[in-house]
C-alpha cells in the first residue's frame, strides 16, 4: 500500500471510523454510518450495515469490523441482537484506496468490498442497533466495539 | 461429563413407526393392527441394537440435556435431544428435535385439526415493561435521545460549548412530552410500581440532559422492567367431537418458544411452562392426549424469509411433569407420524459413514455415487418381496389403514435392506479411500462408527483422522485453537460447560433474542456454528479465551470446515465459488496462518467432557480463583484428563 492514491493500514482505520461515526454525512433525523459491500466475480455476494467501530489487528493487513448481518429480534418491546450471529468479521487488505466518500478494497480472498454510507434497510438496521447498544452498559458497549471476542 | 440420569435400554425391536414400545400398544378404533414382525425374531442381530439408550429421565437442570439416536431420516441428524427441566412441580421433561422438511407432510396428515381455541387462565411469572410505558413509548423516546447526544459527542458536532444539533434537540424535546404524558395519565394516586417506573425514567432523562449540556456521553438507558406473577389467558385447542384417544389435537397459532431460566451461575435450567410470544412465524400446538402435548413449525406454512432462524421443522415434545417420561416422549413420537424407535447400529454405521463422505470429500468417487444408487434399489427390492409376501392383508382396509399398512412396509424394508445397504457402502468408501475392501477399513484403527456425545448433540469421527493421528499431531504441533471471549462470557459458558451454537441454544430455550431469518443466515453462518481460530500456541496472551493445546482432538470430528481468510457470501464449502478456499481437510487447516483463519464446528463443544478445552485462560487471578471455585462446586475437578488447576489459569 505504497501509492500515493491508496492508504496506508493507519489511513485506512482513519478512514473507516470516520465513515463508521457518520463524520460528514446527513441522514435526516438517522443517525449516518456506513455499509460494507462485498463483489466476487459473479457481483455482489453481501451487503451489510458495519457497526461503529474497526479495529487494526497486530497484523496490519487485517482489519476487525461487526456486519449488522440479521434484523433485530425484540426484547420487551426494544431491538435485540445477538453477538454470535452479529459477530466480529476481518477484511483481510491487499489494496485500499479512498474514492470520494467511499472506501474501495481489494481482500486476499480474491473478492473486492467497498465502505460507504449506509442507505435505506442498512441505514434502518444501524439505527436499531444503536438502539441496542443504548441499553448496554458502557462496560458491555466497550467490549462490542473492541472487537476482540468471537 | 457425568450423569446421573436414570436409563432404560429399550430392548429393541424391528416395529412400525407408530408401534409403541410397550408389549400393550393402546387400542386403536378403526385402525388396523400395525404391521408386527416382533414375534418372528427370537434373537435380535448385533447391528438391530440401539446406539442410544433412552434416558427415563434426563439430568435435571441440565440445560443441554442428553441426545438420544432415532430411527430412520424424519429427524435431522436423526437426532433428538431430551431436556429434563427443574421445575415447583418435578422435572419436566421436553423432546427437542428438528423434523427433515421430507417429513413435514406426513406429520400435517397426522393431525386432527381443531375448528377453534379456547381460552384458559394460567397464573404465569412475568417480566417486562408496564403498559403505559409501552402505551407512551418511554423508552423508546429516552433512547433515541440518548443515542443521538451520545452519537454526536463521539463525531464531534455536540460539546459542552455548542447547543445540541437540532435533530438531537427534537429527540430530547419528544422524550419530555412523553414523561409529561405519562406523568398525567398517572394521576395523583400512581401504584408503588408505576411511581417508581416514573422515578426511573426521570432520572435517565435527567442524564440525557445532562449528558447533552455537558458533552459527556450517557452510560445507557435500559428499560424499566417489572417482574410479578399475573393471570395470563392461553388459548388451548377445542377437542373436536368424537376423536379417538390417540389423535393428535391440533391448532394453528402465532409461533411461540419455550421460556426456561437459565441460572447463569450454575447453569442449571428450569421451566414453569412460560412461552415466549415475539417469534415470527406460524405454529401447531397440539394435544397429544394423557397430559402430553406437542408444538410444531411447519416449513409448508412458514416462509423461510420472514421466520425466525431454525424455526422451521422444530419439534417440541413435552411431557407432564413428572419423572421416567424419556421412553414416553419417544414413543409419543409415533402420534405425529414419525419413526419413534431408537436408532440401530447399522443405521449408526450407515450415518457414520454419510459423514465420513462429506467429511473427506469422498462423494465425488464414483464408487461412492453407485453405492448410494444401488442401496436404494436394495431397499425397493426388499419393499417389493414385503409387498408380495403380505398384499393380501391389505384386502378391505380403509384410507388410513392403508396408510398405516404402508408405512410400516416403507419401515421394514428400510431395516432389512439396512445391513445389505451398509456393506456396500463401507466397501465402496473403503476403495474410495484406498482400502483393498469394507473389511480392511473396518479392521483399521481409526474405524469407530460409534457417536461420540458432545453435550446436548452427538458427533462422528473422521476415519482418515483416527489412521494418521500421530502425523496429524505433528503437522499441528505448534499450534492451539482459540475462541477468545469476555470474562463473563467465560463465566456463562463454564457454568453450563458448553460452548454452543445460537442455534443449539435457541433450540433448548436458553437463548431468545434470535430474530434473522434463514435466508440471513445463509450469509452470515453464525447461528449454526461455533468459531475458532488456528493460532501460534506462543502467541497467546491472558485473555479470557477456551485453548486447545492439542487441535487434532477436535479435527477428529466429522463436522467441521474452515478458511484461511474471512470469506463473505455463503461460507459452507459446498456451493458459491466465492468459497472455493473453504475446506475440510486438518491438514491444510494445520497450515492457517492468517489472523482472520476461522474453523467452524457444528453444533458446539462440550466444554467438560472429553473434547473440552486444554486450558482456560482467564483475565485476571481474580477470576482464575472464581472459575476454579465455581467448577468444582458443580463436581468438575478435571477436564480432558487435566486437573482443574492445570486447566483453568492466566
Amino acid at each position: 500500500m505504497t501509492d500515493k492514491h491508496q492508504l496506508s493500514p493507519a489511513q485506512l482505520i482513519t478512514c473507516l471510523n470516520d465513515l463508521l461515526t457518520g463524520g460528514g454525512s446527513e441522514a435526516g433525523d438517522e443517525l449516518p454510518g456506513a455499509e460494507l459491500v462485498v463483489f466476487d466475480e459473479v457481483g455482489e455476494v453481501f451487503r451489510a450495515a458495519l457497526a461503529r467501530h474497526a479495529r487494526l489487528d497486530d497484523d496490519p493487513d487485517v482489519v476487525w469490523i461487526r456486519p449488522i448481518v440479521a434484523a433485530a429480534s425484540s426484547a420487551s418491546g426494544l431491538p435485540a441482537f445477538d453477538l454470535a450471529i452479529v459477530r466480529r468479521r476481518a477484511l483481510h487488505v491487499t489494496n485500499a484506496r479512498q474514492d470520494g466518500r467511499r472506501v474501495v478494497l481489494d481482500l486476499a480472498t480474491g473478492q473486492h468490498a467497498h465502505v460507504h454510507p449506509a442507505r435505506d434497510h442498512c441505514l434502518a438496521v444501524l439505527q436499531d442497533f444503536d438502539t441496542w447498544m443504548t441499553t448496554l452498559t458502557a462496560t458491555q458497549r466497550a467490549e462490542v466495539d473492541a472487537l476482540d471476542h468471537d | 461429563m457425568g450423569t446421573n440420569a436414570k436409563t432404560t435400554h429399550i430392548p429393541y425391536a424391528i416395529a412400525p413407526s407408530d408401534t409403541p414400545f410397550e408389549a400393550e400398544p393402546a387400542p386403536v378404533d378403526d385402525v388396523p393392527e400395525p404391521v408386527s414382525v416382533v414375534d418372528e425374531l427370537v434373537e435380535v442381530e448385533p447391528g438391530q441394537l440401539p446406539v442410544t439408550p433412552i434416558p427415563l429421565t434426563p439430568d435435571v437442570g441440565h440445560a443441554y440435556g442428553e441426545p438420544v439416536l432415532v430411527g430412520g431420516a424424519d429427524l435431522l441428524a436423526s437426532t433428538a435431544t431430551l431436556v429434563s427441566y427443574d421445575s415447583s412441580n418435578g422435572p419436566r421433561i421436553v423432546l427437542h428435535a428438528r423434523v427433515d422438511e421430507d417429513a413435514d407432510a406426513k406429520l400435517l396428515d397426522a393431525l386432527n385439526i381443531s375448528p377453534e381455541m379456547v381460552p384458559m387462565q394460567v397464573e404465569q411469572q412475568v417480566t417486562g415493561r408496564l403498559p403505559v410505558d409501552e402505551q407512551h413509548h418511554l423508552a423508546e423516546k429516552i433512547i433515541t435521545a440518548a443515542k443521538s447526544v451520545n452519537h454526536h459527542i463521539t463525531n464531534g458536532t455536540l460539546d459542552a460549548q455548542a447547543a445540541a444539533p437540532a435533530t438531537t434537540a427534537k429527540k430530547i424535546d419528544a422524550a419530555k412530552t412523553a414523561i409529561e404524558g405519562l406523568t398525567a395519565d398517572l394521576g395523583d394516586s400512581p401504584s408503588p410500581v408505576e411511581q417508581a417506573m416514573l422515578d426511573y425514567y426521570v432520572g435517565r432523562f435527567e442524564a440525557v440532559q445532562h449528558a447533552a449540556a455537558t458533552g459527556t456521553p450517557i452510560d445507557h438507558v435500559a428499560p424499566f422492567l417489572h417482574e410479578g406473577t399475573a393471570l395470563v389467558t392461553v388459548m388451548v385447542p377445542a377437542l373436536p367431537p368424537e376423536v379417538s384417544s390417540d389423535s393428535a389435537v391440533a391448532v394453528l397459532r402465532d409461533a411461540t418458544r419455550i421460556k426456561p431460566k437459565l441460572d447463569t451461575t450454575t447453569g442449571q435450567a428450569s421451566w414453569d411452562g412460560a412461552r415466549a410470544t415475539n417469534v415470527l412465524g406460524k405454529e401447531y400446538a397440539i394435544d397429544l392426549g394423557d397430559g402430553f402435548q406437542a408444538v410444531y413449525r411447519p416449513y409448508s406454512v412458514n416462509d423461510p424469509s420472514k421466520t425466525e432462524y431454525s424455526l422451521r421443522g422444530r419439534l417440541e415434545v413435552i411431557a407432564p411433569a413428572g419423572e421416567d417420561h424419556g421412553p414416553e416422549l419417544v414413543r409419543r413420537l409415533g402420534q405425529l407420524n414419525l419413526a419413534n424407535r431408537p436408532m440401530t447400529r447399522d443405521e449408526g454405521e450407515y450415518s457414520y459413514l454419510t459423514a465420513n463422505v462429506t467429511a473427506q470429500g469422498l462423494g465425488k468417487h464414483a464408487e461412492v455415487a453407485a453405492a448410494r444408487v444401488t442401496g436404494e434399489h436394495l431397499e425397493e427390492m426388499v419393499r417389493q418381496e414385503i409387498f408380495y409376501e403380505r398384499a393380501h392383508e391389505a384386502v378391505g382396509m380403509t384410507d388410513s389403514q392403508l396408510a398405516t399398512f404402508a408405512k410400516g412396509i416403507q419401515l421394514e424394508a428400510h431395516t432389512r435392506a439396512l445391513p445389505a445397504k451398509v456393506q456396500v457402502l463401507r466397501d465402496a468408501v473403503a476403495k474410495a479411500a484406498g482400502f483393498a475392501d469394507g473389511s480392511a477399513l473396518a479392521g483399521s484403527p481409526g474405524y469407530d462408527p460409534a457417536p461420540q456425545r458432545s453435550a446436548g448433540w452427538l458427533t462422528w469421527s473422521r476415519f482418515d483422522v483416527g489412521n494418521s493421528f500421530p502425523k496429524l499431531s505433528t503437522a499441528v504441533a505448534g499450534r492451539s485453537l482459540v475462541h477468545k471471549t469476555s470474562a463473563a462470557g467465560l463465566k456463562a459458558m463454564l457454568a453450563t460447560g458448553v460452548l454452543a451454537s445460537t442455534e443449539r441454544r435457541t433450540t433448548m430455550g436458553t437463548h431468545q433474542n434470535v430474530g434473522m431469518s434463514e435466508g440471513a443466515d445463509k450469509l452470515s453462518g453464525g447461528a449454526s456454528s461455533v468459531f475458532l481460530r488456528v493460532r501460534k500456541t506462543s502467541s497467546l496472551a491472558s485473555e479470557p479465551s477456551l485453548v486447545w493445546d492439542q487441535p487434532e482432538r477436535l479435527l477428529a470430528r466429522a463436522d467441521y470446515y474452515g478458511a484461511n481468510a474471512d470469506t463473505f457470501g455463503a461460507i459452507n464449502p459446498v456451493g458459491s465459488h466465492s468459497v472455493s478456499k473453504a475446506t475440510r481437510d486438518p491438514f491444510k487447516i494445520a497450515t492457517f496462518t492468517s489472523a482472520s483463519n476461522e474453523v467452524m464446528f457444528a453444533d458446539g463443544i462440550d466444554l467438560l467432557g472429553p473434547q473440552g478445552p486444554s486450558r482456560i485462560l482467564c483475565g485476571s487471578k481474580a477470576q482464575r480463583d472464581e472459575i476454579r471455585t465455581m467448577l468444582l462446586a458443580k463436581g468438575v475437578s478435571a477436564i480432558a484428563g487435566k486437573s482443574i488447576e492445570e486447566v483453568v489459569t492466566v
